[in-house]
């Protein structure tokens, strides 16, 4: 089908935005990750997340009657709202609280209720495409690419984060092992990121109903292969892979902004594949 | 309750295109777009041996609708009364998500009103008890309308007549749908389309 730009960048910003936030409450909780990250993370994550809202408002046709939704909560247009507005109330609420000098333990608990949102419209972004129609979309691996592509996004962007901002570090050797667990982490995610995008692949080679224009081959070696090979793989998996690498050398900040920047576009390229493998099983082609 | 639906008489069918034309002007439909295609199917075989029929294509008012579901207004609806699934113009944010639901790729976007439109089988002339314009105007009266769950009523009785193996449907990949094709093999062979 017509690639549909604005569901293009919505996804690829509600997953950076989610993965962000996420990230961010993940690397505080199991690595003692550095409170001076978190205030900046989270508005990048809340921006994001409003940037690719507003992307989705202009695919629709008439946003007057958007209350509409409230009638079907099972729809996931209603899922991605729902969560995407929650997930950036509880950021801004968060903020006021932490302005407000709230407990430590109140912040905790705020942030880690926000990570459900995060996770259920990540989710959604790709679970609303699995339509039985449109077999190169009916795979369960579909939603788990945007999990994935959140959680490497969002802890490149987060370490990126924790890079510029290092000159703010009270002790700098306290943060060093730190941000080591944080790198291996990191990698770790980004590599089952890879096994994401290759399990997609071998999904769209093994989906029912074949055909030339939803074929793994038109993705591997066809038309699409530049985009997969190119900025999907490349950008979107060797990029962050270089920069956590060189983490420990002069030049990491810029190394790994420059490779969260590469992982947004290859969130989007793979959003284009996807449409542009998203042929319904017949086509009488009603619309010229 | 009922089921009101077509089934459509591939031995009969010429080809004129007259269903497409209606179609389109009694539903305004805009221009580029369609509710109701006609396929030429084939010709398949060698010459001599070769054969070709026309297969019209429209929303197949499916028993267990895909579109229905993922519609977030529920714009789109299945009609208790008559199992009919029509398009609450006033309802429909133009989100597309059942364009892409149906496996037919029947709805179209209509660019100028911004919102979903496809074959209502002239729901606004059944109303008033006529057909819609596409089984009027049918030259070879290969469009049968009426109620499926009626076994006096025109289509009961096209499917009644046919034999067994001559009726068809579109692929059912979950979503029922309720037209039905009669298609003898001594006109032409079905031709499965996936």
């Amino acid at each position: 089908m017509e690639i549909q730009w604005s569901l293009v960048f919505f996804a690829a910003f509600i997953c950076w935005g989610a993965g962000i936030y996420a990230m961010t409450v993940v690397f505080r909780g199991l690595f003692k990750a550095p409170e001076r990250i978190v205030a900046p993370a989270f508005v990048v994550a809340a921006v994001t997340v409003v940037v690719g809202a507003i992307a989705s408002m202009t695919h629709l046709g008439h946003i007057d009657r958007i209350f509409g939704v409230l009638s079907n909560p099972g729809s996931g247009i209603f899922v991605e709202g729902l969560s995407a507005a929650l997930l950036v109330m509880i950021v801004i609420v968060y903020l006021v609280a932490e302005a407000r000098k709230a407990s430590a333990g109140t912040l905790r608990a705020l942030a880690i209720v926000g990570v459900v949102p995060a996770f259920v419209v990540t989710f959604a972004v790709g679970s609303s495409y699995l339509m039985v129609a449109r077999p190169a979309w009916n795979v369960v691996v579909l939603p788990l690419v945007s999990i994935t592509t959140a959680l490497s996004l969002g802890s490149v962007t987060v370490l990126a984060i924790d890079a510029l901002t290092a000159g703010r570090a009270k002790d700098a050797d306290v943060e060093a092992p730190a941000a080591k667990r944080m790198d291996a982490f990191a990698l770790a995610l980004v590599a089952v990121h890879a096994v994401a995008v290759a399990a997609y692949a071998v999904s769209v080679a093994t989906a029912p109903y074949q055909d030339a224009s939803r074929s793994a081959a038109r993705m591997l070696t066809g038309d699409m292969a530049l985009l997969f090979w190119g900025v999907v793989v490349v950008l979107g998996i060797g990029a962050p892979l270089a920069a956590l690498l060189v983490r420990n050398r002069k030049g990491a900040s810029v190394a790994l902004a420059a490779a969260a920047v590469c992982m947004v576009a290859a969130a989007v390229a793979f959003r284009v594949i996807m449409f542009s493998l998203g042929s319904s099983i017949i086509d009488f082609g009603f619309t010229l | 309750m009922s089921k009101m639906t077509m089934v459509i008489d591939l031995d009969r069918c010429i080809g004129c295109y007259a269903c497409e034309i209606a179609c389109k002007q009694e539903n305004d439909v805009a221009l580029g777009s369609y509710w109701n295609k006609v396929e030429t199917m084939g010709p398949y075989g060698d010459f001599p041996h070769v054969e070709m029929y026309f297969l019209p294509t429209m929303c197949q008012h499916c028993d267990s609708p895909t579109c229905v579901s993922v519609c977030p207004t529920h714009a789109t609806h299945q009609r208790e009364e008559d199992g009919i699934v029509l398009v609450d113009r006033d309802k429909c944010i133009g989100c597309q998500y059942c364009a892409m639901a149906c496996p037919y790729g029947a709805r179209t976007f209509n660019k100028k009103q911004k919102v979903v439109e496809k074959c209502t089988l002239c729901a606004h002339l059944q109303a008033v008890g006529d057909k819609p314009a596409c089984v009027k105007c049918c030259s070879g009266g290969a469009r049968i309308f009426g109620d499926a769950d009626d076994p006096a009523s025109d289509v009961s009785k096209a499917l009644a007549e046919a034999d067994a193996d001559a009726i068809h449907s579109l692929p059912d990949v979950g979503n029922q749908p309720s037209i039905r094709y009669i298609l003898h093999s001594k006109i032409a062979t079905w031709k499965d389309l996936i």
